[in-house]
């Protein structure tokens, strides 16, 4: 080992070591807060499955069902038909943040001007139900005010908002 | 001193929180606070709730209040839900009403609300809640007989509740139940009886190869003499390299015994999971999930949010 004899390269060498360190922890640090919130996302609070994942799967059957419901009534070639199953479509293929809540909102009204069957009255009452309920249901989840907290407090605040930038440390997607 | 008084009073009601939901009802089951229920239905429910819970861990919460302190139904439920603890800590298989009978939604409608413990989250959906209060509920409720209402809601998820957790036809105390948590169903039976075995074997292993390295009257559970070379001849005019000194004993070491032994789930946030207290802890024994072996629920289920009503 050759030791440093200037003062000056000493400095620059410690200098360098402590930025890297820095860095190299706060970038450990932040990644962990993330993963730990990823996991309640996948697996939710306790590691049974129920989070905002199944909630998330849950709203895109429910919206695959409500455009089935759609169609048998005549509105399938309806621009709010062709909106949901088009973000239906997008989120079986993985875009978690596709947007259905708007959509089959739109959908359920137009099918609520219909002259329905009493099936598919009660169909629809339920669909509402269910999309309601779920939309409770993420928003009070353990995930979602983990992101929050996260995205908000964490990255926000000096200096895990540059340490974040530097590193390449993403904010956590917030559902609603 | 009257002063003083006046001011710890006022400090006492500063930092006193503000309950916005009422209070958990005595009985456990059945909050009739708006005083529209008939006794013997309130009887008749809590008779038959408490039958449920000492059997499942079940408990379906009926509510009854005027308004609802400005929350929409499903805060105030949530609100019950999470200060409450409905149903078994074990499960989260609680179902709780709640309707108020002079507090109007925006659509001019009684709001009420139904919410299920996380444990019936996959079992049980919003759409059959949903149902229930279509079929059952909303046409009494609207037209002020509330008895009606909710008996046949409660009949309803009564029937339910009791079809669902009759799978080994063992409700009774005294039998098995169905596993219905999600989650993973493997037995840690095998894994943890080859883990003791590989264990023995370690420590037999170790004794055996301490028992090999030990010196003449040396110490086996703290020996750090290690002979490089087991020397067979050494010239008579050499004297023996002297023996170390034996190393101090070291001190008496007794492992620290953990902490408390958790039943059922962890709490979310403030206030999840409380217990109900003595009252409606099953007098039978911790479970197994073989037959013949009762269980003891304690209630504190929780609740994720969401469910169905009128909010």
């Amino acid at each position: 080992m050759v030791p440093i004899k200037s003062a000056k390269t000493a400095l620059i060498v410690t200098v360098a070591v402590i930025l890297a360190a820095t860095l190299f922890g706060s970038h450990r640090s932040l990644n962990a807060l993330r993963k730990d919130a990823l996991a309640v996302l996948e697996q939710g609070e306790y590691g049974d499955g129920v989070g905002v994942r199944s909630d998330l799967a849950r709203r895109g059957d429910v919206c695959a069902n409500l455009c089935t419901v759609a169609r048998n009534n005549g509105l399938g070639e309806s621009d709010a038909y062709r909106r949901l199953s088009a973000q239906v479509e997008a989120f079986r293929a993985g875009e978690l943040d596709a947007e259905l809540e708007e959509p089959a909102q739109a959908l359920m009204e137009a099918l609520s001007g219909l002259p329905l069957s009493e099936r598919d009255q009660r169909h629809l009452s339920n669909f509402q139900a269910e999309l309601g309920s779920i939309r409770d249901t993420i928003r009070r989840d353990k995930y979602t005010q983990m992101a929050q907290d996260f995205n908000t407090g964490t990255l926000a605040a000096f200096p895990a908002n540059l340490l974040s930038r530097l590193t390449g440390v993403r904010p956590l997607p917030v559902y609603t | 001193m009257k002063r003083l008084c006046s001011l710890l009073l006022c400090l006492a009601l500063l930092v006193t929180p503000a309950l916005a939901v009422v209070a958990k009802p005595a009985n456990g089951y059945v909050g009739d606070y708006a005083q529209v229920l008939d006794d013997d239905l309130e009887r008749d429910m809590v008779q038959r709730d408490k039958t449920l819970f000492d059997s499942t861990g079940a408990a379906i919460v009926v509510v009854s209040v005027e308004f609802m302190d400005g929350l929409d139904a499903e805060s105030y439920a949530y609100e019950c839900f999470d200060q409450w603890g409905i149903g078994s800590e074990e499960r989260n298989n609680g179902l709780l009403l709640v309707f108020a009978t002079d507090d109007l939604n925006d659509a001019g409608l009684k709001k009420c609300w139904v919410m299920k413990g996380v444990g019936l989250e996959s079992a049980l959906s919003d759409s059959t809640l949903n149902g229930w209060l279509e079929d059952y509920f909303y046409d009494d409720f609207d037209a002020g007989d509330y008895d009606g209402a909710v008996e046949g809601f409660f009949d309803a998820a009564y029937a339910w509740m009791e079809r669902y957790y009759a799978g080994t036809e063992n409700t009774a105390p005294g039998g098995a139940y169905p596993e219905e948590e999600r989650g993973s169903s493997f037995s840690l039976l095998g894994p943890l009886v080859v883990f003791t075995v590989l264990l023995i074997i370690a420590i037999v292993l170790v004794i055996a190869l301490s028992s090999l390295f030990r010196g003449r009257g040396g110490y086996s559970y703290y020996n750090t003499y290690r002979p490089r070379a087991r020397i067979v001849f050494w010239p008579r005019w050499r004297s023996r390299p002297r023996r170390p000194p034996p190393p101090p004993r070291p001190p008496d070491y007794r492992p620290h015994t953990g902490g408390g032994f958790h039943l059922g789930g962890a709490s979310r946030g403030g206030g999840v999971g409380r217990s109900g207290g003595g009252s409606f802890r099953s007098s039978s024994h911790t479970s197994s999930r073989s037959v013949g072996h009762s269980s003891s629920f304690h209630s504190g289920g929780h609740s994720r949010g969401g469910g169905v009503g009128r909010r």
